[in-house]
C-alpha cells in the first residue's frame, strides 16, 4: 500500500511495466506514529477539512478519520506553518514517539510490475455550473456530498441537519436531481446513475431525524435500475417525500429563503419557497483522467471517461491496463466492486504464467511449547500511552504492583506498548526472560 | 534517480484506492499476486469512506 504517492510514468509492454511514483512526505515517521492525536491538540494552525467537504475545520497535522487506513497522522504541507514559513514545530516536542519529522523528502520508486489495473475513481462537478442554483451565493445551498457530512452521525454536526445561515432546522428542503449530469451546459450529457438513489437515501436519512420536515424531490426521470432501488422510492412516497417531474431554471435568494423557479411537464412555470437546497451532483471523470491517459498512453471516451468497448468492457486500449469503478462511467458501489473482481480476475488471467511467483507467503516464528505444569513466568508491560493512560492511571504504582505478585518474571512500562520498536523490545523481553505468559495493560490504537 | 523496489514477478500496481481499487487489491493477493495499490491521498477508502449510510437498505457503509 502506497498512500500519498503520485503516478509519474508508465514504460514497457504488457508482462513486463516499470511504473514510476512519487511519494510525497507525511512529514510523520509511519512505523513511530501511535495515532494518539496529541499533535492534532496541539497544532495552532486551523485547516479546512476536506474529508468533511470544508464542513469543519481541522490542524495541518491530522489523520482523516480515526479508522484511516494507514492510521498514521500526516501534516498537509499547503497550510503548516513550518512547511510554509519556517515557524512553529510546536508539534516536534509534543509527539512523545518523536514521529515528526520535516526532514522528510519526496521519494521517487520504480515498480516493477506486470498489469496495471486504473481505479482512480470519479470528479467532482465544477462548482461553474452549479452557480446558477445560488451555490456559493447562498449558505442554504448545499451539494449532496456536503449534505451527506452533515446527516453523518459521526460528521461534524453529528447528524443534525441546520441551516448554514443563521443555524435554523429547515422546515421545508428541496432536492434538485441531474445537476452537472443529463446538462449538456456542462459537457456532461450522460446520466451519473447514483444521484436518483443518493437523493432518496439522503431524503428518508433526513425524515428519520426530523419526520417534520418537508422534503420535495425535482427530477428529470427516476433512475432506480438495481435491485429493490425502487422499492426504496416507494418507501419514501409513502412517507410523505414528494416527487416533482420538473426542470428547475434557477434557486435566488427570496428573504431569508431560496426560491425556486420550474417548470412543469405540462409547460407552467412555477416558484416555490425553500428553507434549503441540496443539489444532487452528478459524477465526472477524474481531474486527472487526461493525465492517466497521457502516461499509460489509453484513449478516453468524449466525456474523459476510460474508453472501452461494450462487450470487454474493462479492456482499456492498451493491452495488459484493464480498468475499474467509476473510472470506466459512472456507478455505484455494487457495480464498482463487482467490476473490480472482474478486473482483478482478468489481471489474473495475463499474468497466469506467473502467478504466485512474486508472493512469499507470511511465516510466523514457531510457537514455544507451554506445557500445562510449566511453572508460569509471566511478563507484564503497563503502558503510558503518552499520557493518555498515565495522566489517568500511576502506571508506576500498576507495574510495581504487578511486579510483586506471584510468578511474575519480569514487569516494566511502556510509553508506547502499540509502536513497533516496542513491540520489538517485548519481543526481545519474551526470549531473554523466557516468559510463556504475557500481559499487556494498554489500549487499542484503533479505540482512541 | 529512482530507488529500485524488490523486483517481485507478476506484481500488479493498482492506481487509486478507493472500494473498486482495494476489491481488486484483495482478490489479485488471494489469486497469488503482489499487489501495489497506489494512492495519491493519505488514506485508502476514497469516497466511500466519506459515506454515511448506503442505498437502497441505508444500512451502514463500513
Amino acid at each position: 500500500m502506497l498512500t500519498n504517492a503520485d503516478f509519474l510514468a508508465l514504460e514497457g509492454t504488457a508482462g513486463n511495466f516499470t511504473a514510476t511514483i512519487n511519494m510525497r512526505p507525511r512529514y510523520i515517521d509511519a512505523d513511530a506514529c501511535t495515532a494518539c492525536g496529541l499533535c492534532t491538540q496541539y497544532c495552532p494552525k486551523h485547516h479546512v477539512d476536506p474529508y468533511n467537504e470544508g464542513l469543519a475545520i481541522t490542524r495541518p497535522i491530522h489523520i482523516d478519520y480515526a479508522q484511516a487506513v494507514p492510521a498514521t497522522y500526516y501534516i498537509d504541507p499547503s497550510s503548516c506553518l513550518f512547511l510554509q514559513h519556517e515557524t512553529c514545530q510546536i508539534c516536534v516536542p509534543v509527539c512523545q514517539s518523536h514521529a515528526i519529522n520535516f526532514k522528510q523528502q519526496p521519494e521517487e520508486r520504480k515498480l516493477q510490475i506486470g498489469a496495471v489495473i486504473l481505479s482512480p475513481g470519479f470528479g467532482k462537478i465544477d462548482p461553474k455550473t452549479l452557480e446558477k442554483f445560488s451555490y456559493g451565493k447562498h449558505p442554504d445551498v448545499v451539494t449532496a456530498f456536503e449534505f451527506e457530512r452533515m446527516t453523518t452521525a459521526s460528521g461534524p454536526f453529528m447528524g443534525e441537519v441546520k441551516c448554514f445561515s443563521d443555524g435554523r432546522h429547515p422546515k421545508r428542503m428541496a432536492f434538485i436531481q441531474c445537476v452537472g449530469s443529463r446538462d449538456i451546459g456542462c459537457n456532461n450529457g450522460y446520466c451519473s446513475s447514483v444521484c436518483c438513489m443518493y437523493a432518496i437515501k439522503e431524503a428518508l436519512v433526513t425524515k428519520e431525524h426530523d419526520p417534520e420536515v418537508d422534503i420535495t424531490i425535482f427530477y428529470i426521470d427516476i433512475r432506480t435500475q438495481g435491485k429493490d432501488f425502487d422499492a426504496a422510492r416507494e418507501r419514501a412516497e409513502a412517507i410523505g417525500i414528494k416527487f416533482v417531474r420538473a426542470k428547475v431554471a434557477d434557486v435566488t435568494p427570496w428573504e431569508n429563503r431560496l426560491q425556486l423557479t420550474y417548470a412543469t411537464l405540462d409547460g407552467q412555470h412555477k416558484f416555490e419557497p425553500f428553507d434549503m437546497v441540496v443539489l444532487s451532483v452528478g459524477l465526472e471523470s477524474p481531474k486527472d483522467a487526461q493525465k492517466i491517459a497521457d502516461i499509460t498512453k489509453i484513449d478516453l471516451n468524449k466525456y474523459d471517461f476510460c474508453a472501452t468497448n461494450g462487450f470487454n468492457p474493462l479492456q482499456t486500449s492498451q493491452e495488459g491496463i484493464v480498468v475499474a469503478g467509476a473510472f470506466q462511467g459512472p456507478k455505484d458501489i455494487p457495480e464498482s466492486v463487482t467490476q473490480s473482481s472482474a478486473a482483478a480476475s482478468l489481471t489474473a488471467a495475463s499474468l497466469k504464467k506467473v502467478r504466485g511467483k512474486g508472493v512469499e507467503l507470511k511465516t510466523y516464528p514457531e510457537e514455544q511449547v507451554v506445557a500445562e505444569d510449566d511453572e508460569a513466568r509471566i511478563g507484564v508491560f503497563v503502558c503510558h500511552c503518552g499520557i493518555n493512560i498515565s495522566s489517568v492511571v500511576d502506571v508506576a504504582s500498576v507495574a510495581n504492583y504487578a511486579g510483586d505478585m506471584k510468578n511474575v518474571t519480569y514487569y516494566t512500562e511502556n510509553l508506547y506498548s502499540c509502536s513497533q520498536d516496542a513491540q520489538e523490545v517485548i519481543k526481545k523481553k519474551i526470549k531473554e526472560h523466557k516468559l510463556n505468559r504475557v500481559v499487556i495493560a494498554a489500549c487499542s490504537p484503533r479505540t482512541h | 534517480m529512482g530507488k529500485a523496489m524488490k523486483n517481485r514477478e507478476g506484481a500488479v500496481m493498482i492506481l487509486g484506492g478507493g472500494i473498486a481499487g482495494i476489491q481488486a487489491a484483495l482478490d489479485l493477493t488471494d489469486l497469488g499476486f503482489y499487489v501495489y495499490l497506489v494512492e495519491k491521498s493519505p488514506a485508502v477508502g476514497g469516497v466511500m469512506a466519506q459515506l454515511d449510510k448506503t442505498f437502497p437498505t441505508n444500512d451502514c457503509s463500513l
